[in-house]
This record gives C-alpha cells, sequence and structure tokens, in this order.
C-alpha cells in the first residue's frame, strides 16, 4: 500500500512537471494574470491528484488535463471581477517591449481560446479537437476561422494606431 | 497545424522554476491558496459582522424603547411590614387612624393578595393616606 502511493505521488509528479507549462499557458490565456492563474493550475492538479482518473495513454492525459483546465478557468472567469479585468500584469521575461502579438490572443473572446491553443500550439486536428471538447466538427473550425479573423483585426488595428 | 508565431508568443508564458516549486508543494499538501475561496471566506466574515452589528442596533433600540415608558406605569414595589408600607420607593410609617376624611386626592389603586388599597394623598406633602378594609390609614415618610 504505501509503495502504491510513493508510485503514485512519483508519477503525479512526472506528470506535473510534464504539463504544468501547459496547463498554466491555458490558464493564462484566460485569467490574463499571473496569480489567478497559479490558483487555477493548482485547482487542475489537485483534481488529477485526488480524483486519480484512469488513462488509456498519454495523450489521454493530455486530453483530459487541456479540457479541465479550460473547464475550471471557464468557470472561475464567471466572476464579474475577472470578466472586467484588464491587461496589466503581464511582462514578458527578458523582454522590455509589450507583446502585440500576446495581448491580441488574450483579448480573443473565450470561446475561441481553447480552440486556437489546440491547434497551432498544440498541432491537434479539427476533428481531434472536437472529440476532446465535445464539439461538431464544423464548429471547430468556424471557431478557428473567426478567431483568426479576431486576432487579424485586433493587429491590424494596433499596427494602424502606430 | 501549429503555427510558429503562436508558438513564439506562447512560449514566453511560463512560470518560474519557484512558482512551480511552490505550486507543486501546496498541491502535495492540499493546501490550495484560492482567491475564490478568499471570496467566500470574505462574504461570511461580511454577513457575521452585519449579524453582530444589527443585534447591537436592535438592542440599542430595545433599551430606547424602555427608557420612553413613562415612570407612573412602572411596576410599582408594594412592600408592608407591619407598620410600614412602600410605595414608588418611598416608605411611609402608620401614625395613625383618620377620623375626617372629605375632600381626598385619589393617588393610586393597589391590589394585592390582602385586597384592595386605595391611596390618597396627605394633607402634608410626606403623608399619605390608605384606604384599607373600609378604615382610613395615615401614613407619614421616614426619614432615613
Amino acid at each position: 500500500m504505501h509503495a502504491s502511493l510513493v508510485q503514485r505521488e512519483e508519477e503525479f509528479m512526472k506528470t506535473y512537471h510534464t504539463y504544468v507549462d501547459m496547463v498554466y499557458r491555458i490558464c493564462f490565456l484566460y485569467f490574463k494574470n499571473h496569480s489567478d492563474t497559479e490558483d487555477i493550475v493548482q485547482n487542475v492538479f489537485l483534481k488529477l491528484y485526488t480524483s486519480n482518473p484512469l488513462f488509456k495513454d498519454e495523450s489521454h492525459k493530455k486530453a483530459w488535463l487541456i479540457v479541465t483546465a479550460s473547464n475550471m478557468c471557464k468557470n472561475g472567469i464567471k466572476n464579474w471581477w475577472k470578466q472586467n479585468v484588464m491587461f496589466k500584469e503581464f511582462d514578458v521575461a527578458s523582454h522590455d517591449t509589450k507583446d502585440e502579438t500576446l495581448e491580441a490572443l488574450l483579448n480573443l473572446p473565450k470561446k475561441y481560446k481553447t480552440v486556437l491553443y489546440c491547434y497551432y500550439y498544440e498541432g491537434y486536428h479539427t476533428n481531434e479537437i472536437a472529440n476532446m471538447l465535445h464539439m461538431n466538427e464544423a464548429t471547430v473550425r468556424s471557431y478557428l476561422h473567426r478567431g483568426r479573423s479576431y486576432l487579424r483585426e485586433l493587429l491590424e488595428g494596433e499596427k494602424n494606431e502606430e | 497545424m501549429k503555427n510558429k508565431i503562436f508558438i513564439q508568443t506562447l512560449n514566453k508564458v511560463k512560470p518560474s522554476k519557484e512558482k512551480k516549486d511552490k505550486m507543486l508543494e501546496n498541491i502535495l499538501t492540499k493546501k490550495t491558496t484560492s482567491k475564490i475561496s478568499m471570496n467566500y471566506v470574505w462574504k461570511f466574515g461580511m454577513v457575521s459582522l452585519c449579524f453582530v452589528c444589527s443585534f447591537f442596533i436592535m438592542n440599542g433600540f430595545y433599551q430606547e424603547d424602555k427608557s420612553l415608558v413613562p415612570a407612573s406605569i412602572e411596576p410599582r414595589t408594594l412592600m408592608e411590614e407591619s407598620n410600614e408600607f412602600c410605595y414608588q420607593s418611598i416608605c411611609y410609617e402608620k401614625i395613625g387612624v383618620l377620623k375626617n376624611r372629605t375632600g381626598l386626592q385619589y393617588l393610586d389603586t393597589i391590589e394585592d393578595s390582602n385586597g384592595k388599597k386605595i391611596i390618597y394623598q396627605g394633607e402634608q406633602k410626606d403623608t399619605i393616606i390608605i384606604k384599607y378594609e373600609n378604615s382610613y390609614f395615615l401614613y407619614q415618610k421616614i426619614e432615613r
């Protein structure tokens, strides 16, 4: 029993170190500040630790973490203050200048964020995203298209302002 | 389809090693410092404070109401021991039986286990007359 507990903890720590950056990125896209992001990241891994779900393989585990993080963020962001919080806190490490692309990503409507992240960062196909997020594949493609349009508008708007 | 700009941008977003270690420690000790739960703590505290404040305010009003009650309807204290009689915090001593009982100024009526007593004002300020069992008794204030 003790050995299994130690094994479970070791496995959890391995999972944590592998996926903490990924979960952090997803949560940061929603919350736009580090303190709230840290809270939600902890809650996501705490859920993994306490519920100890059975995974078929590593990709299943990764998908579970993406979906759980996304859902927890959506629930957490329902708070009025968090919905209205402005992009202030973020400071890009080793970059003194403001990152326009990141700012545009953070200002995207929240329903497009996970889809865009999974497609462009993690490299999932639309059918995989549709299965993971329990959505229609056409909806995923539509979200991608609209998300891209939003990003283009946001980035072109900033360039025109300059 | 991975996007290079997307990856480069998001690669900048990552927690420091210290933060990672601290978060892991919190998870393993199951002590998450959630701001959402802190909100509930604040809300609970504020509601408790409101309850306490309302209790004190209501208590204050109640006391104020009590102070507004006129003295005349305060519970009367009646203490009679042998020839002594106390009425409205003043004690009187029986000094005799009254013969002339016309033109008495009525003060109060007290009914106790011994029967009905009608109190009248005496001729002097420090005297009272009590009608008890069809007899009138003169009482004088006791100077203590």
